[in-house]
């Protein structure tokens, strides 16, 4: 128990570093502001795209052929411009933490993504120019978006914090000094993004955005995107919640990841292409992850809820369940983790694991075998009520995954349960007699 | 009237929590309000208040957040007492820490 503390205390100290780095802080603060544009996407995707068969056939009998037009006009410039967005919401982030006035920095993070992704747009032969490539505003440009977001910052602010400013007399009122002074760090990072982009144009006759796709985004994809990267992943989580530490500081690299991954996939269902690995489509997603492998919350913890709730003996488990019980039907399980308790509760350790390996292979294979379409741009809120959720991502086979993942849970904690429950009951049973 | 703030990673267990706390403090009569965000408000929400209290799940911010806050008390929850979701028992803590 001795060394099991100290590795917690050692990776607490870690994991405390790393988050407190500008960083980490400006990458989850930025795609934390750009997630309205998601979730307001989602909400006009799913009307155009409602999981019901004959959708489309009913709608269009009502509203004529063309209905999903005003839809798609929404929820494509939401999503299709995602990376751009978040390029200037992680460049303002990273300003504001360091104390500086963000939006200038914002904008020029925005300015440097454009002048490192292809201006160029191809259709067949043809090429056309003067655009802003919707493949490159929005999912491809994800890493981009972050590593330019996150340079733009540093330079801008270091520039600013060294005082490198022109500086104005008194007597020039404060508003128009501090355009003036913008421009230095400004003009210093977007040289930097002027240098990228030359060399990297007359050198290799390419752009950053697709050198980062190549390098990094896609075998990142594809690795979070494949079953061993999901397991990993949903391992990790475990890992981080049995040492009471919140798996926040994963998600906030693996939701970039695993976002593109999803918008990736809609971009197959918008060419009208089945959703199958043939095909190139994803199995794992940002809602593999939300909305199935931590549903009810991180380690999948619903069927302990129930257990507790309704079959606990132990005065103790019976009231913790009944106070879990809603707060886990909004995935929001710390008074499982924390009360029954799961974190440093080596008694609880192999359902703890096993309950969301479990779910992970189901839901990798329910959408492998299509069983469960692979899912596309359309999310919930992470604090939408399981079953609801499956419904609205996966149609009723999404609805039928959720249930089974809850008897899985259910089968996997009880015997566990089981035991401290029993514990607690004779416990307190010996307290009513000696009292 | 003192004012406490929580902090977890989302500021939505800690809202469950704000609750519980609410009820322990008023059948006790202690006067305060008690609110819940996100620690990446801590800026925003931390400054204005007489406590800062963070979930035991975000207890690695610690550090960073009596960094970003010097001088206020900012304390990391029972775990226990968070997962019972036990009010009156981290009222009491707070009572003790501020010295009501």
């Amino acid at each position: 128990m001795e060394s099991f503390e100290k590795i917690r205390s050692t990776l607490e100290e870690l994991i405390g570093r790393f988050a407190a780095t500008t960083a980490i802080n400006a990458l989850k603060n930025g795609v934390i502001a750009t997630l309205p544009l998601t979730m307001l996407g989602s909400i006009f995707l799913l009307i155009s795209s409602f999981p019901i068969s004959n959708w489309n056939e009913i709608m269009s009998g009502i509203l004529g052929p063309d209905w999903q037009y005003p839809f798609t006009q929404v929820s494509s410039n939401t999503f299709d411009i995602i990376a751009m967005a978040s390029a200037a919401s992680i460049a303002y982030q990273y300003a504001k933490l360091k104390g500086v006035e963000p939006f200038a920095c914002g904008l020029i993070g925005l300015v440097n993504f454009l002048v490192l992704i292809p201006s160029v747009v191809t259709s067949g032969d043809v090429e056309v120019t003067g655009v802003i490539s919707k493949t490159w505003s929005g999912g491809s440009g994800m890493a981009t978006a972050i590593i330019v977001g996150l340079i733009t910052g540093w330079i801008y602010t270091s520039v600013l914090n060294r005082g490198w400013r022109i500086k104005m007399p008194d007597s020039v009122p404060a508003g128009v000094a501090n355009t003036f002074s913008a421009l230095i760090p400004g003009f210093l990072s977007i040289v930097t993004a002027f240098v990228v982009c030359a060399i990297l144009r007359f050198g290799l006759a390419t752009t950053l955005a697709e050198v980062l796709v190549s390098l990094l985004q896609a075998p990142l994809q594809i690795g979070l995107g494949s079953l061993p990267g999901l397991l990993v992943l949903t391992i990790l989580i475990s890992l981080f919640w049995v040492f009471g530490i919140h798996s926040s500081v994963i998600n906030s690299i693996a939701n970039p990841i695993l976002r593109a991954n999803g918008l990736a996939n809609q971009a197959l269902i918008d060419a009208g292409m089945a959703l199958t690995a043939a095909n190139g489509a994803y199995m794992v997603t940002y809602q593999t992850r939300s909305n199935f492998i931590t549903m009810s919350g991180a380690c999948c913890t619903i069927g302990l809820v129930l257990a507790m709730a309704f079959i606990a003996r132990s005065k103790r488990y019976k009231s913790l369940g009944r106070l879990a019980l809603v707060p886990s039907l909004f995935n929001v399980n710390e008074p499982v983790l924390f009360g029954f308790p799961i974190v440093l509760n080596f008694r609880m350790i192999v359902p703890v694991f096993l309950v969301p390996i479990a779910a992970a292979l189901l839901t990798y294979f329910a959408c492998f075998t299509g069983f469960v379409q692979p899912f596309g741009a359309i999310e919930v809120p992470w604090t939408t009520p399981p079953l609801i959720s499956g419904f609205i991502l996966g149609g009723w086979q999404g609805l039928v995954l959720q249930l089974v993942i809850v008897v899985i849970s259910f089968l996997g904690y009880y015997p566990f349960f089981r035991k401290q429950d029993k514990e607690s009951f004779e416990a307190e049973s010996g307290q009513d007699q000696a009292a | 009237m003192r004012k406490i703030v929580l902090f977890c990673a989302a500021g939505m267990s800690t809202s469950v929590m704000v609750q519980k706390m609410q009820e322990a403090a008023d059948a006790q009569g202690y006067p305060c309000e008690i609110a819940a965000y996100s620690v990446a408000e801590v800026g925003t929400y931390g400054p204005d208040a007489d406590i800062v209290l963070l979930g035991p799940q975000i207890r690695f911010n610690l550090n960073k957040v009596r960094k970003q806050l010097p001088g206020k008390p900012v304390e990391v929850i029972d775990m226990r007492a968070y997962g019972m979701m036990d009010g009156a028992a981290i009222i009491e803590f707070v009572k003790e820490k501020l010295g009501d």
